[in-house]
């Protein structure tokens, strides 16, 4: 493949029409196109998920704010409230908005490539942009939802004021970044294989205990610590309860082997995308 | 005076497209007023950057009956204005090619130049639409991918269109004449040098096809296409050259009237 795309660069080249470098101009052109393909990838997004019946694209909220809210109510019935010296409710709206993200994020996966083929017929349309799109408004939509329920349960009284704003909105990147590079190399490997395709839902389920949200690491016995420590959705976890809750409790986080993973899923997830892209048949 | 200069118009355009093959030093009578022009001024005939280059397309897919390559080397080029109909069985590859150009699909080796700004394939599946939106909802997508301004364009597709109040219905309700009605009034909304149109001519009631070919052919008649069709008369009609694909190869064809004969006794 390598080799037929140079012999293809090199005929470009003879006819006259390979692709200049481009100069600091025509790359803030292609930042505004794209960042307009995008604005109207997201907009297209929500009018098609939820249309304008009722309160229609504030669904995107509203439908976190129920599964976090009524996770909240079941976890504090359940469990009393509170656990291990941190509330439940704080425990539940900390573990649970960024699961959702997590879930929302690596669950869409399997579809990243195949869901949105028709939009590719438009010149301005790539597969990169679909996904940036797609990335950009779950985890705007899942913090905002996340907000609008913090500020609820802190005017109701159930929980304190937060500790470091900034360390949780770095987590929250994070997994944004990590969730996206992950859901770019399963697309990809969709593309190529359906048993890989089929496998993802078991895998999804099956890695809900070491995402960390179930469980504040240093409740676990060393053994289990070392073990869970080494999936990088339990740093971002550790970082967002961190920042949340304070130094009341020991955290554990390593922001160094974060950053590794983010950049090692997102990087190999461009090349997979990119290289899945010529696999693709649509319509 | 106006007429004597657009004599000496035709006579330099006539120069150029004879080229180098006519010296004056052959030609035994000169014309009043006739002077030769130094072939540096003369702006080259199609500039590559501003035509699409088609160079050794191939384009293979994977099915259960192994490999199929669909494309087989395709080349040719399109110049502004020019209009080439892509002529072929069924399954020959037509709709891959006109979506190979399109960009819509990657191919396997090859490369697609496109210093056009080219439409997306107007096909029968009403591609480029999305079906869970309403209509109104996909004029308000493309005017923005596009740049242009959303007011304008709603009202130049629901007059075009005609959809009167279904224009905010989703999609999905909308017959195939509907969507076609849809997708078309939504090409012709943006202004591209280049149309890639799939067989979609042919459908639609008559008035409505009427109108279609007069927005293509008359608005927008300066502009390149390719126009796959099995339709004859269009084809004559409007294209100065085809392609006929057969088995993944293509071949070029100046003369339009003898490649339709090739395909009827393909």
């Amino acid at each position: 493949m390598a080799i037929a795309t140079g012999r293809d660069e090199r005929m470009r080249q003879a006819l006259g029409l390979s692709r200049r470098r481009p100069d600091i101009r025509t790359l803030y052109a292609r930042f505004i196109t794209q960042w307009r393909v995008i604005r109207a990838l997201m907009i297209r997004d929500m009018m098609s998920r939820y249309g304008r019946e009722n309160i229609g694209f504030l669904w995107l909220i509203g439908e976190p704010v129920l599964l976090i809210g009524g996770i909240i109510v079941l976890w504090s019935i359940m469990k009393g409230s509170s656990t291990h010296g941190i509330s439940v409710v704080t425990y539940a709206l900390t573990g649970y908005s960024m699961l959702t993200l997590w879930r929302h994020l690596a669950g869409h996966g399997k579809s990243l490539l195949r869901g949105n083929t028709g939009l590719l017929f438009h010149q301005n349309v790539r597969v990169i942009d679909t996904i940036i799109a797609h990335v950009l408004m779950e985890s705007i939509g899942t913090f905002i939802s996340f907000l609008f329920c913090y500020t609820l349960l802190y005017l109701l009284g159930y929980i304190e004021t937060v500790y470091d704003p900034l360390l949780m909105v770095i987590a929250w990147v994070l997994m944004t970044l990590f969730g996206g590079g992950f859901s770019m190399v399963l697309g990809a490997l969709c593309e190529y294989s359906r048993p890989i395709e089929r496998m993802v839902p078991p895998l999804m389920y099956f890695s809900l205990p070491v995402t960390g949200a179930f469980t504040l690491v240093a409740w676990l016995p060393d053994q289990a610590r070392e073990i869970i420590l080494l999936f990088p959705m339990a740093h971002c976890f550790e970082m967002f309860r961190a920042g949340f809750i304070g130094p009341r409790l020991t955290f554990y986080y390593d922001t160094g082997y974060l950053l590794f993973w983010v950049v090692v899923f997102c990087s190999a997830g461009l090349v997979m995308v990119k290289q899945a892209e010529r696999h693709m048949h649509v319509g | 005076m106006s007429m004597l200069q657009a004599g000496r118009g035709g006579n330099a355009s006539k120069k150029r497209s004879n080229g180098a093959a006519t010296t004056p030093a052959t030609r035994p009578h000169t014309l009043e007023g006739e002077h030769t022009v130094d072939a540096a001024q003369l702006p080259a005939q199609a500039p590559a950057h501003q035509s699409v280059v088609v160079h050794n397309l191939i384009k293979s897919y994977v099915g259960e009956a192994g490999r199929v390559r669909v494309l087989d080397g395709i080349s040719f080029d399109i110049g502004p204005g020019e209009k080439i109909a892509v002529l072929g069985k069924n399954g020959a590859g037509k709709s891959t090619l006109v979506k190979l150009i399109g960009g819509v699909e990657q191919p396997d080796s090859g490369f697609v130049h496109r210093g056009l700004t080219m439409s997306w394939p107007l096909s029968f599946g009403g591609g480029g639409v999305h079906s869970t939106m309403s209509g109104l909802d996909n004029v308000r997508f493309i005017a923005r991918i596009y740049n242009r301004p959303v007011e304008e364009t709603i009202d130049f597709v629901s007059d075009f269109a005609e959809l009167g109040k279904y224009i905010r219905y989703p999609v999905n309700t909308y017959s195939a004449g509907m969507r076609m009605r849809l997708g078309f009034a939504l090409t012709m909304a943006v202004d591209f040098e280049c149309y890639l149109i799939d067989e979609v001519l042919g459908v639609g009631d008559a008035r409505f096809q009427k109108k279609c070919r007069d927005a293509l052919f008359g608005r927008r008649g300066h502009c390149a296409m390719i126009l796959v069709s099995h339709h004859r008369h269009t084809v004559l009609e409007y294209c100065s050259k085809a392609l006929v694909l057969k088995r993944g190869r293509g071949r070029l064809f100046d003369d339009v009237e003898f490649a339709l004969d090739i395909i009827s006794t393909l």
